[in-house]
């Protein structure tokens, strides 16, 4: 049934039968793999569905923008994409007013669980407001006081998008106005006050789609938050990004144009949240910003001086005269001029052609936009290698050639080909580019949040540009169907390509990345290397092998695939996790018995938050980590067959939640430590005090040092420092 | 390796070459030049202030002529925070902010003026990002 008799067909059906015989390729390509273990992970995630978003969006009108999408029911069918993936079962336990965390769905659950305290006025925190609802977006419309207001579903697609919130509450947390719910700089506001604008929730669902590849996976953030209406930040700033997961925005960072699709909201928004991207990328390789690297201080000519003046360390940022400067704010250091370059690629790409500077230019698009570009016709390129649905516009062009096509041409010119075509054929070609083009247009339209705008704005830009490329198009397709004859004879011997819909390559290609530090790159590439091992058997030349692959990987993007991998990791481990709190309750009790070895601190993965633990303890608790993961995943391994990338894998997912657990262990036990002394000062205060006396006073380091000598609390989790210096400094030593 | 023993090697490394060893308080560019070599760059932060910049981002702190500090990259276990808080567990220690978090990560300084060494560090990771050494009181 594989095989295609030569005389039986022609190209255009042989190309039919490929998509035709999909599903039974696929069984054929799932039968060869079953010698192997399938892998379970895989198994886990093979649950794949069509984004309810782009079946709407294949449906839609051909004028249609993607703005004409911001709808009650267009955001719930954003939603439902999202949704639609989240796990069945979960853990959530507990209540939130009057619902029952575990009769949720796994997103209103994770949501509560995580924000349910941080909604409206944080005064009064009156739950009986939400008493009718059951859904996130009723949440939030309630504390809108309009159960109608989009608002609610755009607060509830950014956290389902990116896993933080915008925030609708009256306290603006880490800013020095806001310790009080509800006070800012000593005045009471009204709730309204800390809510962003319909026009603004407006900004944050184009932004959501207006933010590519490392501002969508910001780990660290918490909350996006608005100050008051009418106030400021101090230092003259219009926003604030807090390495605790805080950005902060003010009116004046919150400001449009002539229209909703432009102003200084957008570049803002993105600058902020591109200082996150910068620290938690400096963060991931052991530094503080990314932008303090090396690398990145050569190109743009900064570098750092550092003294100390009376008792003062100083260090700022200098940069060379031949330093270029993105904007004029970009010149105060290398984070602002990182967090510059990344949000004027996307907003204002204009800044880019009046700069010049392509190394800077090819950086940020690389490695912070998926090599995308924003302007002229690079963009114009991306969006044609995006849409021109290759397959179906190559048999097109393809039937032109067949001697049937008729039709006078209007269009294109014999000139316009370096191949020869005739009259007919080249009416052929212009029925077929006029149909593509409007294909395309009308894609790009729908799927690209900035398409209506450039393509109206650069109309006759896009009708040159597709006019150039169509010919180049037609003239790579020319070649290999001028062998039609030895192709055919080939198509005898091969099975049909494996369908693109399979998702088991590219679970597989990811599978392989666990331990890549460059994750998405070696996904690509394991991804290619895979298909090319396939597609090696078909016999297929270079360009069909290359639409192929590129075709592939557009079906499956890193970002979905690692999205499915981790839930499904996820999914996994939540069945362990009684084992895990097992393993890290055993740990450090026999760990405990190791904290008085003095050792040297190994590299260790515990996150103490800036705490201290003792060294033999510390190495202890570290060492424990790859044993214990080794122990539950043989565990696992005796009820499941698990493939070895399944087990390289579940490895680092367990050791991971080991690392976690160890880490909330120790914040629960440092805090209790904290309370026994003070507990231990309360206690002991007195006493203490009628040993000091006024003269010792005199001399504050002398004093301070016998004090804290007569302290006799035994501390793990602090050193005495931490936990009495303030104590010793404010009341003991005081003069 | 730590600062001190960095310093204790310059000394050693120093009286066996006949070269004058490094002293804070004491030493003077010419000292420096002599011990180092030349430095990569001088930076001139005010009249009387002077930084001799060396490989791998050290930097000597001249005023009046004389050395005052000396600033490094942490090495090996030196990087990580709780290091130093073992280092300095009976040193009356001061948190300083030295950066204020206008943006992100806020930079703070550990300082044991015992020791004569202050370390800077990021919030947020604990990351060590240089060593000071300076005359110890």
């Amino acid at each position: 049934m594989l095989f295609i008799q030569k005389e039986m067909i022609s190209l255009k059906e042989w190309l039919s039968m490929k998509l035709a015989n999909l599903f039974m390729i696929l069984f054929f390509f799932l039968s060869c793999q079953k010698k192997e273990i399938r892998s379970y992970i895989i198994e886990v995630s093979q649950k794949a569905q069509v984004s309810p978003l782009k079946r709407a969006l294949a449906q839609a009108d051909d004028e249609a923008c993607l703005e004409s999408f911001y709808s009650v029911e267009g955001l719930k069918k954003e939603i439902a994409f999202f949704e639609e993936r989240a796990p069945k079962q979960h853990d959530f336990k507990g209540r939130w007013g009057h619902l029952n965390l575990e009769e949720l769905p796994f997103y209103t659950a994770k949501f509560l669980s995580k924000y349910g305290d941080n909604l409206g006025d944080l005064r009064t925190k009156d739950l009986s407001l939400y008493k009718d609802c059951q859904t996130v977006p009723c949440f939030y419309n309630k504390i809108y006081g309009n159960e109608e207001s989009l608002n609610g579903y755009v607060h509830y697609l950014w956290f389902l998008k990116f896993g933080y919130v915008i925030a609708a509450d009256n306290k603006i947390e880490k800013e020095e106005g806001s310790f009080r719910p509800g006070i800012w700089n000593g005045v009471e506001k009204d709730l309204k006050d800390y809510l962003f604008s319909d026009e603004e929730m407006y900004g944050f669902w184009r932004t959501s789609h207006l933010i590519k590849d490392s501002h969508e996976t910001l780990k660290s953030m918490n909350e996006i938050q608005r100050l008051p209406r009418g106030e400021a930040l101090s230092g003259g700033v219009c926003g604030r990004a807090w390495s605790s997961g805080y950005v902060n925005l003010s009116d004046s960072c919150l400001i449009f144009k002539e229209s909703r699709n432009a102003g200084y909201f957008y570049y803002s928004l993105i600058h902020e949240l591109s200082h996150i991207v910068d620290y938690e990328e400096g963060r991931a390789k052991n530094g503080r910003y990314r932008s303090h690297f090396d690398d990145f201080l050569d190109l743009t000519k900064f570098y750092k001086t550092e003294y100390e003046e009376n008792g003062v360390k100083k260090i700022k940022w200098k940069y060379y005269p031949e330093a270029i400067f993105i904007s004029p704010y970009s010149r105060f250091s290398p984070q602002e001029y990182f967090a510059e370059s990344l949000s004027r690629y996307r907003v204002s790409p204009i800044d880019y052609e009046t700069l010049n500077f392509p190394k800077l230019e090819n950086l940020v698009r690389d490695s912070y936009y998926k090599g995308l570009s924003f302007k002229g016709e690079n963009q114009f390129e991306d969006w044609v290698k995006k849409y021109h649905e290759k397959k179906t516009l190559a048999e097109l062009v393809r039937a032109c050639f067949s001697p049937e096509a008729k039709g006078e041409s209007t269009l294109f010119k014999e000139m316009d080909f370096v191949k020869n075509f005739t009259e007919t054929q080249l009416s052929c070609l212009s029925d077929v580019f006029l149909s593509s083009q409007k294909e395309m247009k009308s894609e790009i339209k729908m799927k690209e949040i900035d398409g209506c705008e450039v393509l109206q704005s650069k109309s006759s830009e896009w009708s040159n540009y597709t006019q150039r490329w169509f010919p180049k198009f037609v003239e790579k397709l020319d070649e290999p169907l001028r062998e039609e004859d030895k192709k055919e004879e080939r198509v005898q011997d091969k099975p049909p390509l494996p369908n693109l819909e399979d998702d088991e390559l590219s679970l597989k290609a990811m599978l392989n990345c666990t331990y890549a530090e460059e994750k998405k790159i070696c996904y690509q590439q394991e991804l290619v290397k895979i298909l090319t091992g396939i597609l090696d058997q078909y016999g297929l030349d270079e360009l069909e092998e290359r639409e192929f692959t590129e075709r592939y990987i557009e079906f499956h993007p890193y970002e979905e695939v690692s999205i499915r991998v981790n839930q499904s990791v996820e999914k996994i481990i939540q069945t362990l996790i009684p084992e895990i709190t097992d393993h890290v309750s055993h740990s450090w009790e026999s760990c405990f018995t190791e904290k008085e070895k003095e050792e040297m601190y190994l590299e260790g993965r515990i996150d103490l938050k800036g705490g201290y633990m003792k060294s033999g303890m510390m190495n202890c608790l570290n060492r424990r980590i790859p044993e214990a993961s080794k122990k539950l995943i043989n565990g696992l391994k005796l009820k499941t067959k698990l493939s070895s990338s399944d087990e390289a894998v579940l490895t680092r997912g367990v050791s991971d939640h080991l690392v976690k657990e160890m880490g909330d262990f120790y914040s629960q036990e440092a805090s209790a430590e904290a309370q026994r002394a003070e507990d231990w000062i309360t206690k002991n205060k007195t006493n203490l005090a009628s040993k000091i006396t006024p003269k010792m006073k005199k001399n504050k380091t002398n004093c301070q040092r016998y004090a804290l000598s007569r302290i006799t609390f035994e501390a793990n989790y602090h050193t005495k420092n931490d936990l009495f210096y303030p104590f010793v400094r404010d009341q003991l030593c005081k003069p | 390796m730590n600062g001190h023993f960095f310093f204790l090697l310059l000394f050693i490394t120093s009286c066996s070459f006949g070269t004058k060893p490094l002293q804070f308080g004491q030493s003077t560019k010419a000292d420096i030049v002599s011990n180092q070599g030349q430095p990569q760059k001088t930076e001139l932060i005010k009249s009387n202030l002077e930084i001799l910049v060396f490989e791998n981002d050290q930097k000597y702190q001249l005023t009046d002529d004389v050395l005052t500090h000396y600033w490094r990259n942490p090495e090996g276990e030196e990087k990580f925070l709780s290091f130093w808080k073992k280092k300095f567990e009976n040193c009356l220690t001061e948190k300083i902010t030295i950066e204020d978090q206008r943006h992100v990560a806020g930079l703070y300084e550990l300082k044991c003026q015992e020791m004569g060494l202050s370390v800077i560090y990021s919030e947020g990771n604990d990351f060590i990002e240089r060593v000071v050494e300076y005359e110890a009181r």
